[in-house]
């Protein structure tokens, strides 16, 4: 067990063994910051390897999309999003920009996404990861039935 | 992990992985998401759950720490955030970049959103709240 004594100043860290947390490159190009590991033993991993995770992401995507047939170049997000969210494509930039807001902000908030605390912490059966999980998929749900009945 | 070279072999294993298993299990399809979110279909659910199974299975064995972490004042908000921002475009900021690579060029904006709320996050922690967030994981 990590001593709680030795966790470094308190600030989101950078994990090395991020297949969850791929956002933290983004939050490495600033030059400013300072992100301190949290566990003593481990430290940020250099920005060219999370940069290679993202990059690793995309490749994988993208090997998908184009075994499976499905890659098409397209500047919609397909059927599903025209029903169920929005057709008119200037309504739909502006969702998913605020979309994607509220997920970095959340992420960052809350200390982790549906990978890094739904997977990675839940694995680990941490409480505040077994917590989060439960109240964005909670969210999740009820935004889902918002958009499927309602709007 | 002793070597930056097995650290950075692992990334990309790893990037490569998820990826490849997320887009074809479907969770860039935004119908696909919903009817997963709305209980319509629950395979996307159980693969989630089923991950979640062998992770717990897979650290157990390999005996990896524990680590405490804190349900502090920022989980709680910050989920819903994320929640929210899940159902409306993707979630997980691995979704919108293997839904660029599958085509759909609109994911870019998503990811703008994503580091542009990062960053709004730690501008915000920095002046006002001044919470202790940890990380995911570790």
């Amino acid at each position: 067990m990590t001593p709680t004594a030795q966790r470094a100043a308190p600030k989101p860290a950078s994990a090395p063994q991020a297949a969850y947390e791929p956002q933290s490159s983004e939050a490495d190009a600033d030059p400013g910051a300072s992100e301190s590991p949290v566990a003593s033993s481990l430290r940020p991993a250099p920005l060219v390897t999370q940069a290679a995770l993202l990059v690793s992401i995309f490749l994988g995507g993208w090997i998908a999309a184009v075994t499976s047939g499905r890659f098409q170049l397209r500047s919609d997000m397909g059927p599903g999003f025209r029903n169920l969210v929005t057709a008119d494509p200037i309504a739909m930039v502006v969702l998913l920009f605020v979309g994607g807001v509220l997920v970095g902000f959340g992420t960052r908030l809350a200390g982790g996404c549906n990978s890094g605390h739904g997977l990675n912490g839940c694995g680990r059966l941490r409480p505040v990861s077994l917590v989060a999980t439960a109240v964005f998929f909670g969210t999740a749900v009820a935004v889902s039935f918002l958009l499927w009945k309602v709007i | 992990m002793r070597t930056r070279g097995a650290v950075l072999l692992a990334h990309i294993l790893t990037g490569l992985a998820l990826g490849y298993t997320v887009a074809n299990i479907g969770y860039g399809d935004y119908a696909e998401l919903n009817r997963m979110f709305t209980f319509q279909d629950p395979r996307m659910l159980l693969s989630f759950a089923g991950a979640v199974v062998i992770i717990v299975v897979a650290f157990a064995l390999l005996r990896v720490r524990r680590t405490p972490g804190r349900i502090h004042a920022g989980v709680i908000p910050g989920a819903v955030l994320f929640g929210t921002g899940w159902a409306i475009s993707g979630g997980c900021p691995a979704i919108p970049i293997t839904q660029l690579a599958g085509g759909y060029l609109p994911a870019l904006v998503t990811i703008a959103g994503v580091t542009v709320g990062i960053r709004l996050c730690r501008w915000a922690n920095a002046r006002y709240f001044r919470l202790d967030r940890g990380s995911c994981g570790l």
